[in-house]
């Protein structure tokens, strides 16, 4: 199973898409940390996939997939495959939910297969 | 159960969506649009009950919006729902009618309570909190007023140099495009920058950016 880590920010933000996510894809794991609890996170879970809005190092060491929306309140996003990323525009859910759906198919085989 | 008509306001689409998503699951809420810009909305502000908006959309200020919704109708109320705290653009909100201010930084159970809330005719922003934002867009108002008063005493010639600076242009060029004298260059902006009551170029050019009174080609 995917697991995925919201972090984004503010809140409202985080909690929506956390929410939205859960509901539109219920067998997909996902959890919700606040953007200052991220790295510990990403060292305690291991999640597969992130969503946030603050680059930090790890993502590119430690995950298999990320996204950081708008970066430094800079429009757009940033999508990425651990230390590889292309800019992205304005997300919209359809978008962010075929992201997810791709990582669970090309991940959460092997994530399985590794336990 | 009375349902609550609501249109949705906001640029970010991965916020906005999910957003609309969960309101729409409530029972006593129907989406009756969620757009990204002024434009988009002002064709549904007629079919809103209630309309939560954005203050910095791509287009324009929220509180535009805000202003057109309680004109178009009486019985709509309108909530902020921003990123930003800068209070000019809170007072800009209540000026146009806004009855509840709140900030993203608040979870979901806080924004669907104030939805309900403000549907339901409540005001959420305390009277002296009201009384101080409009107090606040009062004296921006009046400064506003001022600075369009001291624009509108400029001369062509020294709006022509105005548009020089704002093209980064020099002394001499300004005076080349205008086929006037450097030193002529320079009395107009001293004149210019006396009437705006600035102390330097720059003052001016962001003095002029600030009541689109200079082109940026």
């Amino acid at each position: 199973m995917l697991r995925i880590l919201v972090a984004n920010e503010p809140v409202l933000a985080r909690e929506t898409l956390a929410q939205a996510l859960s509901a539109l894809r219920p067998a997909l794991q996902i959890s919700v940390v606040p953007p200052e609890d991220l790295e510990a996170a990403i060292r305690r879970d291991s999640p597969e996939f992130i969503i946030c809005s603050r680059a930090c190092d790890l993502l590119t060491t430690h995950v298999a997939r990320w996204i950081i929306l708008h970066p430094d309140g800079v429009v757009g996003s940033l999508i990425g495959a651990r230390c590889t990323w292309q800019f992205a525009g304005e997300l919209p859910l359809a978008t962010i939910l075929d992201l997810v759906d791709r990582a669970a198919r090309d991940i959460a085989p092997y994530v399985s297969t590794a336990i | 159960m009375p349902v609550i008509r609501l249109l949705l306001v906001d640029d970010h689409a991965s916020f906005r969506e999910p957003l609309a998503y969960l309101l729409a699951r409530e029972p006593d809420i129907a989406i009756v649009g969620q757009v990204a810009t002024l434009a988009e909305a002002r064709p549904l502000l007629p079919l809103a009950d209630l309309a939560v908006i954005d203050l910095d959309l791509p287009d324009g200020n929220g509180a535009d919006l805000i202003a057109e919704f309680a004109a178009s109708n009486p019985h709509g109320a309108a909530l902020v729902l921003t990123g930003g705290s800068e209070r000019m653009d809170f007072a800009r909100a209540v000026e146009a009618g806004a009855v509840a201010l709140l900030r993203k930084a608040a979870p979901v159970a806080e924004l669907l309570c104030a939805i309900r809330q403000a549907a339901g005719g409540g005001q959420l922003i305390p009277p002296d909190e009201i009384a101080a934002l409009r107090e606040l867009a009062r004296q921006r108002s009046a400064r506003d007023r001022d600075e369009r008063q001291r624009l509108a005493s400029l001369t062509p010639r020294e709006r022509d140099v105005l548009q020089g600076l704002a093209a980064g242009l020099s002394d001499k060029e300004i005076a080349q495009s205008l086929h006037i004298g450097r030193e002529t260059v320079r009395t107009h902006l001293v004149n210019l920058m006396a009437k705006l009551e600035v102390n330097s170029r720059l003052q001016a050019l962001v003095f002029a950016l600030r009541h689109d009174a200079v082109r940026l080609d």
